[in-house]
């Protein structure tokens, strides 16, 4: 039930993720001083780099 | 012939009344609400009452100051918005030295106050989310990208961390999860208020998403960080978690992906970024609950 669970999770959060990833891909222009494309594109991608290290964790320690 | 406007109320209490808006306590309140949930869910029970008495002075305290250290540096946006301009700094009736040495003198005791009462990691983590608020959010990201609330979102993201740190004295995967939770409750949360206030932040030339991007790109990244926000709610029942948590994260996340759903198909018979935004409220207060619940069973 918890792997499950876990996959569930997982389809959600990459799915959402690379959805988001590709919707705003084209939205990486720097708007002000202080921004830049590449400071944009890590911004955009970083939720997700953060979100698989949270799933691969919780199914480390998964019961 | 037109009428002056009555002068603002003067005398101390109106100060003090002042300088309790300068904090915003309703904000606050939910934020202390995830903070000792949290603090039920670290301990697998009760905590002790006076830790969950002091946690929340301190936690108060540096979220106020917090906040209060925003208005400062806003006060220019402050007084464009219709939201806002009506603040006390916007209207003149603290001075914003004043406010920002209030704001400072909050931060500074509340590290005292969770520093000698709780733990000092719980301390600094406190002043982690200030730094982050302050120095990420309010200085940097606010006004130069329409990521601005997803990453600022981290230190709207900090009190369960405080909570946690005040129990245990440490940072475990169970701290981190709620973390998680609220950093990815944020975008779908704050996008629906932009929604709302799409004009006030044009008028301040903050580059929020809807005001870069118009409201179709906006209520697509509401619904699918509504999504991955349920993905992430699920997390803990796999890590262990009973199936209390699990059945109140669904009963309760399933209404908020049907009104992020609603606002994304353009359904103009609701005002469904208010209802969202309202709900997002009551939600991660009630998802907290369910958390401080299902540990303390």
């Amino acid at each position: 039930m918890r792997l499950a669970v876990l996959i569930i999770a997982a389809v959600l959060v990459v799915g959402a993720g690379l959805a988001i990833i590709r919707s705003m891909w084209g939205m990486r222009a720097p708007l002000a001083r202080g921004a830049s494309t590449s400071t944009e594109t890590l911004w955009l991608i970083l939720p997700l780099l953060l979100s698989v290290a949270l799933l691969a964790w919780t199914a480390a320690v998964m019961p | 012939m037109t009428t002056a406007a009555p002068p603002p109320p003067t005398g101390p209490r109106a100060v003090v009344r002042d300088l309790v808006t300068l904090t915003k306590p309703r904000i606050v309140a939910l934020l202390l609400v995830t903070t000792v949930c949290a603090m039920f869910a670290a301990r697998q029970g009760v905590p002790n009452g006076w830790l969950i008495g002091w946690t929340m002075i301190g936690g108060y305290l540096s979220a106020g100051g917090a906040n209060t250290i925003n208005q400062f540096v806003d006060r220019d946006i402050d007084a464009v918005m219709d939201r806002t301009e009506r603040r006390p700094i916007v209207m003149g009736r603290i001075a914003p030295g004043a406010a920002l040495a209030f704001g400072i003198a909050l931060v500074a005791v509340s590290v005292l106050v969770l520093g000698l009462l709780t733990t000092w990691l719980a301390a600094g983590l406190s002043l982690v989310g200030v730094l982050l608020y302050v120095g990420l959010y309010t200085l940097w990201l606010k006004r130069t990208t329409i990521h601005n609330i997803v990453i600022g979102g981290a230190a709207g993201a900090v009190p369960p961390l405080v909570g946690w740190a005040a129990v245990t004295g440490e940072i475990t995967f169970g701290a981190v999860l709620l973390f998680a939770i609220v950093f990815v409750w944020t975008p779908p949360h704050f996008w629906a208020l932009a929604l709302m206030l799409r004009k006030d932040y044009s008028q301040a030339g903050v580059p929020m998403l809807p005001v870069v991007y118009g409201e179709a790109a906006t209520r697509s990244q509401v619904l699918l960080w509504t999504l991955v926000m349920l993905g992430t709610t699920l997390l803990p029942y796999a890590a262990g978690a009973g199936a209390v948590y699990l059945i109140g994260a669904v009963v309760l996340g399933l209404p908020f992906l049907g009104m992020a759903w609603q606002l994304w198909r353009g359904d103009a018979s609701r005002p469904w970024a208010a209802i969202t935004f309202h709900y997002s409220l009551i939600y991660l207060a009630l998802l907290f609950v369910v958390i401080a619940v299902a540990a303390a069973l």
